[in-house]
């Protein structure tokens, strides 16, 4: 949860310690990418690449009520009207942005919301430091961890009935950009 | 964008990637995205804080969901594995030393050991530090302080740390009883936690290493 006066007491003790933010930011941004990679290797090692690709999406899906709780406060929403796109896609960047993912809005009307994520440094730090290619099973399982992360948003608010997520493109599988598309059930 | 990456990095030594990627580079990957999110170095860092600090548990909790307490246990020991030798790379480099056994005594020791954590994001401050004894107090646990969720019972948590960090076994425990051995001096130092902040012990995780007798 956040906690204003602990992130405060937070950089403090970081300046006390002699550290550099600027080096943390990094440093524990891999510790994350690091965690995740492993968490579906070792899972695949020990029981298949089925259940590697269910542990890893089990794992980034407990993010999703974080952000909720943490966007209904920040943003100051109440509640999620029946068929709001506009208020889920607000949402849902958070998901992404939680991770560092810049996100930016493409359309955004009363029936479509449209975004995209600009960049995944995810994608980039498992190529660099382990030198995986584009498309590898954890990149696949990935892509299939930001479908599943947006179908359980939409779930948790309450609008499986009315609202509809499609995702046609991912940087991890090769495109330039993620595509997120958050429109009204017909 | 493949193309790009793969260049980029292809040409670079394992060590070099390594310390490009944890401390700030001119470009990177971190201050690029920092642009594009509007986020300032502070604010950078403490989503990457929440982002390492809350998945250590969570990891822990969905292995044992999947495989039981004992095998999802000993899975999730496994997942961070890495990042110590890394953070090790990055001190080292911090500190203008080439290789860990240009560490002699245990002031040069307790120093390494302070810029190691800190690389791992929890601040440490050295209280003590003599040729026969040197104190480190780890002063901000991030897994303790920043990474409870919303709905993570207290009960759970505690089992978590007596499990994990408090284990001489594995976790923090036992990188603080090895970290003498790891700087070639375990047959004259020994090392051990003292005290551990996330089981109500005191203000800070406290490392302690001390001459042998």
């Amino acid at each position: 949860m956040k906690d204003i006066a602990m992130e405060k007491f937070y950089l403090e003790s970081i300046r006390k310690a002699g550290a550099r933010v600027e080096d943390l930011a990094r440093s524990m941004y891999v510790q994350f990418v690091l965690a995740d990679y492993n968490l579906y290797n070792e899972t695949e090692k020990a029981a298949g690449p089925d259940v590697a690709r269910k542990v890893h999406k089990n794992a980034r899906l407990r993010y999703v009520p974080w952000v909720i709780k943490d966007a209904f406060e920040d943003l100051r929403i109440g509640e999620v009207k029946d068929k709001d796109v506009s208020t889920v896609g607000r949402i849902a960047r958070r998901v992404y942005e939680r991770t560092s993912c810049p996100f930016k809005v493409k359309e955004d009307t009363g029936d479509c919301f449209v975004g995209v994520v600009l960049d995944c440094p995810i994608v980039d730090f498992s190529m660099g430091l382990f030198d995986e290619e584009l498309g590898c099973p954890y990149h696949q399982s990935s892509a299939e961890v930001c479908v599943a992360s947006m179908n359980e948003l939409v779930k948790q608010l309450g609008q499986s009935e009315n609202i509809e997520v499609i995702q046609d493109k991912f940087i991890c599988r090769g495109d330039d950009y993620c595509q997120i598309i958050i429109q009204r059930k017909r | 964008m493949s193309a790009r990456t793969a260049s980029k990095f292809s040409n670079m030594s394992s060590d070099e990637k390594i310390i490009h990627f944890m401390t700030e580079t001119t470009g990177d990957k971190i201050g690029q995205v920092m642009k594009l999110l509007g986020r300032t170095a502070e604010e950078q860092c403490l989503a990457s804080a929440y982002c390492a600090a809350t998945y250590s548990y969570i990891v822990y909790e969905v292995l044992r969901e999947e495989f039981g307490p004992e095998k999802g246990s000993r899975i999730a020991v496994a997942v961070p594995f890495g990042f110590g030798g890394w953070a090790m790379k990055v001190a080292l480099r911090q500190m203008g030393l080439n290789d860990i056994k240009e560490i002699k005594d245990i002031p040069t020791m307790a120093k390494l050991f302070q810029k190691v954590m800190n690389v791992f994001g929890n601040p440490c401050v050295i209280t003590e530090s003599s040729t026969d004894r040197a104190v480190i107090d780890l002063v901000f646990c991030k897994n303790a302080l920043l990474g409870v969720g919303p709905w993570d019972r207290y009960i759970d948590r505690v089992r978590y740390y007596k499990e994990t960090e408090g284990s001489p076994e594995m976790g923090y425990g036992k990188f603080c009883s090895e970290f003498p051995n790891m700087c070639g001096l375990g047959d004259r130092v020994e090392g051990k936690l003292a005290q551990i902040m996330c089981l109500g012990e005191g203000s800070a995780c406290r490392t302690v290493f001390e001459r042998r007798r």
